[in-house]
């Protein structure tokens, strides 16, 4: 079924730079885009907005990237969650793969990055309607 | 990039002042490098011909190119491909110095030739020579690869994402505490334990948050704090997987930051960096970096 509505999307990085640059990226390829700045954050806007795909940042203050990670998915098992971190590192890409993310980007990302896993979100949402 | 590590020889061996470099990073790009520096460089032709061919010029309305073959100093495929090399932008620097008059065309010639047999040692001898400030880089000889390499990187990061060249002054003699100042800095922990952080004055500080944010910021705000730390954790991610290239596996923590404090950490050294819109110092400690 083809999604007529914006996608939703959740942005958690603790960098404020990193939530605007990402959030004017995301809003001018039509999502509808919501913030957290820490994993604790993520998590609770999670559960309240139920959004299509997350991105979230490793190295966080508080609660970090892979225990928000494991906590959305124990919330729900099918979330498309994306990491996005400056440490692209093989053992930390296998270690977030295991944790259920389902792509891994290095920062600074690119928009063709970006446009690619908004595509790939919006087949999985559109397969599973 | 030719300049960045050209301009760090030339700031080492004392061809020329920090403030001069500065200048020179900042007129590079207006200078367009002429084809008779490009073909000494390249050692294809000697200063005194290019001197030659720039009198006879003079007498006639033709090209550097046309005279040089004419000449018998270049062949039109070795022109051509001076051309071609002239479009990338390489020797700036060099022009740069000939057009502000702070060498001839021989002495430009014989630095280029020294500075070509050691241009590999450029940084590795700034940061030998730093031992002259307050800081000794004798005493942490054990670490004195892994801070060049991440210097190194830590340069081109500069280029990369600040659009502009960044050199080490071996010789700057000490941190700015008399006017207010930033810092932030990062934890690397795991197989390699290393602190790596910011040090500058507010102006300078807000410069480096706009070319890397490309956020018009007129303030040392939270959205400046977090352009420049989010730089140096871009750069620290890089050196990460740089590590980790070599089965070394290494975290990043969260950034800090702090005003008007002079960091302390263990075997830590201050480098100070010149760039076009001024000189900061980039912190590197093997341990935490106490502010």
């Amino acid at each position: 079924m083809i999604l007529t509505r914006k996608l939703k999307i959740l942005i958690t990085d603790d960098s404020l730079l990193l939530r605007r640059k990402l959030k004017q990226e995301l809003e001018s390829l039509d999502c509808e885009v919501f913030e957290a700045k820490n994993g604790k954050e993520a998590v609770m806007m999670y559960l309240t907005n139920q959004p299509d795909g997350t991105f979230l940042d490793i190295v966080m203050p508080e609660v970090g990237g892979l225990e928000a990670l494991q906590a959305i998915r124990k919330i729900n098992e099918k979330a498309q969650v994306i990491m996005l971190s400056s440490t692209g590192t093989s053992s930390k890409l296998v270690e977030t793969l295991k944790f259920g993310a389902i792509d891994f980007i290095q920062k600074p990302y690119t928009t063709q990055q970006i446009k690619k896993t908004l595509d790939d979100i919006r087949k999985k949402v559109e397969a599973d309607a | 990039m030719l300049s960045q590590y050209f301009a760090q020889y030339l700031l080492n061996h004392h061809f020329l002042t920090a403030q001069q470099v500065r200048e020179l990073l900042d007129a590079e790009s207006k200078h367009h490098v002429k084809l008779g520096v490009l073909a000494m460089s390249q050692n294809l032709m000697t200063a005194e011909q290019v001197e030659l061919v720039h009198h006879l010029q003079v007498s006639c309305d033709r090209l550097f190119g046309e005279v040089a073959i004419d000449e018998g100093y270049l062949t039109e495929s070795q022109v051509k491909t001076l051309l071609h090399a002239q479009d990338s932008g390489n020797l700036n620097l060099g022009q740069a110095i000939i057009d502000k008059n702070i060498m001839s065309l021989a002495q430009l010639e014989k630095v280029i030739q020294d500075y070509k047999k050691n241009s590999n040692m450029a940084l590795t001898d700034a940061l030998s020579l730093i031992q002259l400030s307050k800081i000794d880089f004798s005493e942490i000889e054990e670490v004195r690869e892994l801070y060049t390499e991440y210097t190194d990187l830590f340069l081109r990061s500069v280029l990369r994402f600040m659009d502009t060249a960044a050199v080490v002054d071996p010789h700057a003699q000490s941190v700015h505490t008399d006017k207010e100042t930033v810092v932030v800095s990062q934890r690397l922990m795991g197989d390699v334990i290393l602190t790596t952080g910011i040090l500058a004055e507010e102006a300078v500080f807000l410069e480096m948050a706009r070319r890397y944010s490309q956020e018009d910021i007129t303030e040392v705000s939270e959205l400046a704090i977090d352009s420049v730390s989010e730089f140096l954790n871009v750069t620290n991610g890089l050196f990460v997987v740089n590590l980790s290239n070599r089965h070394l596996d290494v975290d990043l923590e969260p950034q800090k930051f702090a005003r008007n404090e002079v960091p302390f950490g263990n075997k830590q050294a201050i480098i100070h960096v010149n760039t076009r819109f001024g000189g900061f110092e980039l912190i590197i400690a093997a341990d935490e970096i106490i502010f």
